[in-house]
């Protein structure tokens, strides 16, 4: 059966619980993910959730530390839907689950009041041009709970969410990649990781000079990390450090 | 030992059957390769299997026709689809229409014998990593 995933909302809580009674699923929200990525990667709870919750702000958070935190609340997540039959409740799980047949990712939308324009629940692909990231938008301006937890539900029946062993193969690489990532920030904070079984594919971006000796120090870090069977690295050449490099 | 169930593997490639044939003839399956889609759809047509695991891109016939024809036949038949352009599109498309599993080429024996247990009601237990 589908994994559930729901947008943070006004009403969104109780939607989210509305559909969790409805399947006798579990339920888990961003509370409980914050809490477990705290220690499971030995960050501050508080850090996560300002890198979630809180805009960018000029003197505030770097970028390189927002995708770290984020990497390693991605991979909590993942791991918490790897159990299976579950709704969460909670932000960007459209954007962090993406690829996973299974989950039925849910979008809770304000509703465009200015227009008056009734989109009662609809596709992303008819909100956000060409984009998938979400299999439902529910505008909750203009639907009531009952009617919003129907909806999700006649959705999840649908046999086009079960669980498939790609679908939940999709989840672990998701987890073992943003773990990895999540190691590797400090490195580079573009690295590029890919997971596929328990084979990861990092790709980063260093000075020729460094190329070396930065692909057998990624090799090892990541070595370390539990369920990685193989590593394979690539490393090209930054052309800004390239250049920079010949003015020192 | 034989388990008694009765498995067709369809794919175009003579080494991924050869394969298949060996992971699953392990658990007892008795397995039935076809190479040519036209050849596994008339030996649907006179035997009824328990699971067929077919891959999708194949010449002439795909492996969602496969799907379809073998539901035609037999609601009792569970197709495992297996591709390596998997997409999640795909996977959901499968499943809605009437697939079991749906696995992504390259995978491991494990996924592949699990997947056909499960099929025939007998899911292994493979030690969580």
């Amino acid at each position: 059966m589908a994994v559930i995933t729901i947008s943070k909302a006004s009403m969104g809580k109780t939607v989210a619980d509305g559909v969790r009674r409805e399947f006798c699923y579990g339920y888990f929200d961003s509370d409980e993910v914050f809490l477990a990525a705290s220690k499971d990667f030995g960050v501050p709870e508080a850090k996560i959730r300002s890198a979630l919750e809180v805009a960018p702000k000029f003197w505030g958070m770097s970028s390189a530390t927002r995708q770290k935190l984020i990497a390693c609340y991605q991979s909590t997540l993942a791991k918490f839907l790897l159990r299976g039959n579950v709704v969460y409740y909670g932000p960007a799980g459209h954007l962090l689950i993406q690829g996973v047949s299974h989950a039925l990712k849910v979008f809770l939308w304000p509703g465009d009041n200015t227009t008056g324009k009734s989109v009662g629940y609809m596709s992303l692909h008819e909100v956000i041009n060409g984009e998938s990231l979400c299999d439902l938008v529910i505008d909750t301006g203009k639907t009531s709970v009952e009617d919003a937890v129907k909806i999700i539900s006649d959705h999840a029946l649908s046999t086009r969410y079960h669980t498939t062993t790609y679908s939940m193969n999709c989840v672990k690489n998701i987890a073992l990649s943003s773990k990895v990532k999540a190691a590797l920030i400090d490195v580079d904070h573009d690295v590029n990781v890919r997971a596929s079984g328990g084979s990861v594919y990092i790709h980063v971006r260093a000075a020729d000079r460094k190329r070396q000796k930065l692909t057998a120090a990624i090799g090892n870090m990541v070595k370390s990390i539990r369920d990685v069977v193989n590593v394979e690295v690539t490393v090209t050449e930054d052309i800004f450090q390239k250049y920079a490099g010949t003015y020192r | 030992m034989r388990n008694g169930y009765e498995v067709l593997v369809v794919d175009d490639e003579p080494i991924v059957g050869k394969q298949l044939r060996q992971a699953l003839s392990k658990d007892g399956f008795n397995v039935e390769t076809c190479v040519l889609p036209v050849d596994a759809l008339k030996r649907i047509d006179e035997k009824e299997f328990d699971v067929v695991v077919t891959d999708i891109r194949m010449d002439d016939i795909n492996g969602i026709e496969v799907l379809e024809h073998v539901l035609n036949k037999s609601g009792k038949t569970k197709v495992i689809l297996m591709t390596g352009f998997a997409m999640m599109e795909l996977a959901r498309y499968a499943m809605e229409n009437g697939a079991f599993d749906f696995l992504e080429k390259p995978f491991t024996p494990d996924d592949l014998r699990a997947a056909v247990g499960k099929a025939v009601g007998q899911p292994r237990q493979f030690p969580v990593k």
